[in-house]
């Protein structure tokens, strides 16, 4: 049994080292491990899970510097843990560039530091950050001086660019897979589960995916509001770890377990939610800042984002956190952060609520922020994607069923309204269902 | 320790370079994208946009009305499996 | 001081705006109906090459190398040229035909190029598959640009010399009188929520400029524009993908083309893999859409030229339009009426390469009168006289 075993790695907690109500406590104890594997990051074992994400194997070892950035050679670490940023990049079995949070581990993975000497913990090339301390413009750059030197400016960026080298090894092309239904819904979440249940009880085929490994969206990550997840109607055909990855104008491509699959369908739905951010302010890329979300995404493998946590915002991630950490977290939930503090790794933050401005330390800075919506592939479908004033994001244009200005396009539950309780955006997502009906059968 | 502010942090593009975009007469998002290079990294946007807008709301008075052009793919796709789906050169 | 009206803020346009400013012509207004960088300018993959069947093309664009060589120096404004070279492949007897007779012209013309033996190849891309290659071609002096700078490099340029550049800005119509353009009709504009298509909206309320002469260098909207004065051009707007790769650390010396499939790529400064290929058959007009078709289609000819490729992803996908004509050369120079008016435009998908030399030309042409024998060849009415101008080294 796992919980008699010692702790595997600095960051992992097992079930009781939570409160006994944690709803995380829960969650762990009811999708317990089953297998420790090794994985080697350059060149160290280290003690992860087979299939949690790979960077919350490395976050639960303490390793935060995954990877280093382009020009400045800045450390980065995990930061969203869902695939929508660059910080956990590797080198993955001789294959360059592979995000770890979006890889399950394997026993005997092989993951090497990229775009660093020696390694992305420890990298000379961060001089670049601190000979340009305001930016290095690119554009001008030793043109004042022209001729040769500039020439030989211009091979040496040549040489610095790009992130990873091309892959060890020539890949087999996979089977390809072709599917013609009558809708297509993108995202299982509460309203995606909902808007597919509705259009196959009305007899059209609905084929329902979603990139994570089972349905939910939101609420994978947020056990504290774990009503029973969705189920999908029996007439839904359901592809997990199938993300859609392109539309076009009659067509979506998925990526499922690394195979392309084409998709026909006569309407397209998409459920794609919003997405997180920490903002802009001075160090915001250091290791060991994180979005809400991807903490507790962590958590519910059993990894702290920290010992030492300041948890900014409150929205419910913020919450659930805050509950489950205990004495581990100092919750500031009105306060805005001005700067993050730590050169290496977080260390600390300037904080500023109205008149106040504070400074506190911290190993993690964890920030439940505005979200906004995920329009891209609703506006590659050739949906009107506009700003909304009231959320201060893109959101794609849609009438009252979700019905976009180009036909057969939809969109429905959190993409379109923000943040809502589940039960809310089921209901979006029914509405929408019920009026790709009418449309599927009066076309 | 240089404090710099990542505006995008797939291609290190700091607070301070948009501005200096703005100042040297790029307003527009698809302009300011062009020249200081935010939104064309890794994640093709999926961080930045949004806080450039929220800058560019903040900064100019007025939010950029679109967004940069969403274009496929939403995230990296190997060759190899696009090369898989074609065959129907028909289209 | 003549005032002169330039329609199309892209590469020609400005640089033909920053010559003739050199030139003493100071009072030149650019207008563009988008941003900077929005049209063909701002969506090509910066290959610049002066491998061509005809012998004006290769004279011009080795004098285009020798500007875009020194541009970051004179313009101040760095511009990552690199002479990697530009490698051609053919697969058929015919092409390869083609191919030698091209070269020996090039040579006559003073390029090193050379013809190259397919198992040759793995010296120059150790990467390419020369399986079903017949011939190749290599001239190490043609090479990448990024794009993007020659832009706001001749646009900061033209307006410290006096030149105003407008973009958001729209042509509507012309006055005309005696044969002659007396005024462009112009409205603001602001972009409608779809860039794929050609839509731009009106933001405000039209307006006259007055001038004496009109250049007009709009690129794939150049017959458009020559409509509203009832002037037919036969050139027209095809939609040409084009994607770009993952970044990786640099490995890929020259552009490889095939000529076979239209097939091109090429390493940009930041480490991705940049090209696109033919895609049968071509939409006509202007459409900058992306389409899943394009993309397989690259992905299947790019992995078997270079089978490791394969576990390398794609990051975006855009498009652009080429502006073809009947005979693949452009047309360029002054037509009969109105009398005023010079055109630039049907530069196939070579406009950006050519433009800065092409924008030395205008403005002598324009500036002073002066008619070069480009300007007879290459004139809208070699289409009624017959007296087409061909050129095969076409790529994509």
């Amino acid at each position: 049994m796992l919980a008699a075993t010692p702790p595997m790695a600095p960051r992992r907690i097992l079930p009781a080292d939570l409160p006994p109500d944690s709803a995380f406590a829960r969650r762990l104890v009811a999708h317990r491990p089953t297998a420790r594997v090794t994985v080697d990051h350059d060149g160290s074992p280290v003690d992860a899970v087979a299939g949690e994400p790979l960077a919350v194997a490395l976050l639960g070892a303490g390793t935060l510097t995954l990877a280093r950035s382009v020009k400045y050679h800045r450390p980065r670490g995990a930061m969203c843990l869902r695939g929508d940023c660059d910080g956990c990049l590797v080198r993955l079995d001789g294959v360059p560039n592979v995000m770890a949070c979006q890889t399950p581990v394997r026993a005997g993975m092989v993951v090497q530091s990229q775009n660093a000497f020696p390694t992305a913990g420890l990298d000379v090339l961060r001089v670049t950050d601190w000979f340009f301390p305001k930016h290095l413009d690119h554009h001008h750059l030793l043109v004042q001086f022209g001729g040769a030197l500039n020439r030989t400016m211009q091979v040496f960026a040549r040489r610095m660019a790009g992130l990873g080298t091309l892959p060890d090894a020539v890949a087999a092309l996979p089977r390809a897979e072709l599917v013609t239904v009558d809708a297509l819904v993108v995202g299982a979440g509460s309203s995606g589960v909902a808007c597919a249940n509705a259009i196959a009880r009305g007899g059209a085929s609905v084929l329902l995916v979603d990139e994570r490994e089972g349905p939910g969206g939101t609420r994978r990550d947020d056990p504290t509001d774990d009503a029973a997840y969705p189920g999908c109607d029996p007439a839904v055909t359901a592809r997990y770890g199938a993300g859609a990855v392109a539309t076009y104008e009659d067509e979506t491509l998925l990526l499922h377990d690394g195979r392309g699959v084409s998709v026909r369908a006569r309407a397209r739905v998409f459920a794609t939610g919003c997405r997180e951010s920490v903002g802009t302010f001075p160090q915001n890329d250091v290791p060991g800042v994180f979005t809400a979300r991807a903490c507790a995404l962590a958590l519910c493998h059993g990894v702290l984002c920290g010992e030492r946590v300041v948890v900014v915002g409150d929205g419910p991630f913020a919450r659930a956190l805050v509950a489950a950490l205990g004495a581990r977290v100092t919750h500031a939930p009105g306060a805005a952060v001005v700067e993050a503090l730590g050169g290496r790794a977080v260390r600390g933050a300037t904080l500023r609520e109205g008149a106040r401005t504070w400074r506190v330390k911290c190993d993690a800075l964890v920030i439940d922020g505005e979200d906004s919506a995920a329009y891209e592939l609703a506006g590659q479908a050739g949906a009107r994607v506009l700003w909304s004033d009231g959320r201060r994001c893109f959101v794609p244009e849609s009438d009252a069923d979700g019905a976009t200005n180009y036909t057969g396009v939809y969109v429905t539950g959190s993409l379109r309204w923000g943040r809502r309780a589940p039960d809310a955006r089921a209901r979006d997502g029914a509405l929408t269902g019920a009026r790709v009906l009418r449309d599927l059968e009066g076309r | 320790m240089t404090a710099k502010a990542m505006l995008c942090r797939c291609e290190d593009v700091t607070l301070d370079e948009v501005m200096e975009a703005l100042d040297a007469g790029h307003h527009d998002i698809e302009s300011v994208k062009r020249y200081t290079g935010f939104g064309t990294g890794w994640c093709q946007g999926k961080q930045c946009v949004v806080d450039c807008a929220r800058l560019l709301a903040q900064v100019t008075g007025r939010a950029p009305e679109m967004p940069i052009t969403p274009r496929p793919p939403l995230h990296p796709v190997p060759l190899g499996v696009l090369a898989s789906l074609g065959g129907d050169e028909e289209g | 001081m003549p005032r002169v009206v330039v329609i199309g803020a892209g590469i020609l346009g400005l640089a033909t705006a920053y010559n003739l400013a050199k030139r003493g012509v100071k009072d030149v207004l650019v207008v563009d109906r988008a941003y900077l960088c929005g049209g063909a300018s701002g969506r090509n993959g910066g290959g610049v090459r002066a491998q061509f069947s005809s012998e004006t093309n290769i004279r011009l664009m080795r004098e285009s190398i020798e500007i875009c060589r020194d541009f970051a120096t004179e313009m101040k404004i760095n511009v990552w040229f690199r002479q990697g070279g530009y490698l051609f492949l053919t697969r058929t007897a015919a092409r390869a035909r083609d191919l030698e007779e091209n070269v020996a012209l090039q040579n006559r013309c003073g390029l090193p190029t050379r013809m190259l033996d397919p198992s040759e190849l793995h010296r120059i891309v150790p990467e390419l598959s020369s399986e079903g290659v017949r011939a190749a071609s290599f001239n190490p002096g043609d090479g990448v640009v990024f794009p993007w700078p020659f832009i706001w490099g001749y646009a900061r340029a033209a307006k410290d010399l006096g030149v105003t550049v407008r973009p958001f800005t729209e042509v509507v119509g012309f006055e005309t009188r005696g044969g002659r353009v007396t005024g462009v009709r112009l409205r603001p504009t602001r972009l409608s929520p779809l860039d794929a298509t050609d839509e731009v909206l009106p933001a405000g309320d039209p307006y006259t400029e007055a001038c004496d002469d009109v250049v007009l260098c709009a690129g794939a909207w150049s017959p458009k524009i020559a409509a509203l004065l009832g002037l037919a051009l036969p050139n027209k707007p095809h939609r040409h993908e084009i994607c770009s790769t993952e970044p990786l650390k640099p490995w890929l010396g020259p552009l490889v083309a095939d000529l076979s499939d239209g097939l091109y790529f090429s390493q940009s400064m930041r480490g991705e893999i940049v090209g696109g290929v033919a895609v049968e058959p071509v939409p006509e007009g202007i459409n900058q859409q992306s389409s899943r078709r394009f993309l397989t289609t690259y992905a299947r000819a790019l992995v078997r030229a270079i089978p490791t490729m394969a576990g390398v992803r794609v990051l975006r996908q855009w498009a652009g339009c080429y502006d073809l004509t009947p005979d693949g050369s452009p047309i360029v120079g002054r037509v009969a009426e109105p009398s005023n008016l010079t055109l630039a435009c049907g530069f196939m998908g070579h406009g950006f390469m050519m433009a800065p030399v092409m924008g030395r030309l205008l403005a002598e042409h324009v500036a002073t009168g002066q008619t070069s024998p480009l300007f007879a060849r290459w004139g809208l009415d070699r289409f009624a006289r017959g007296a087409l101008e061909h050129e095969n080294m076409i790529i994509g």
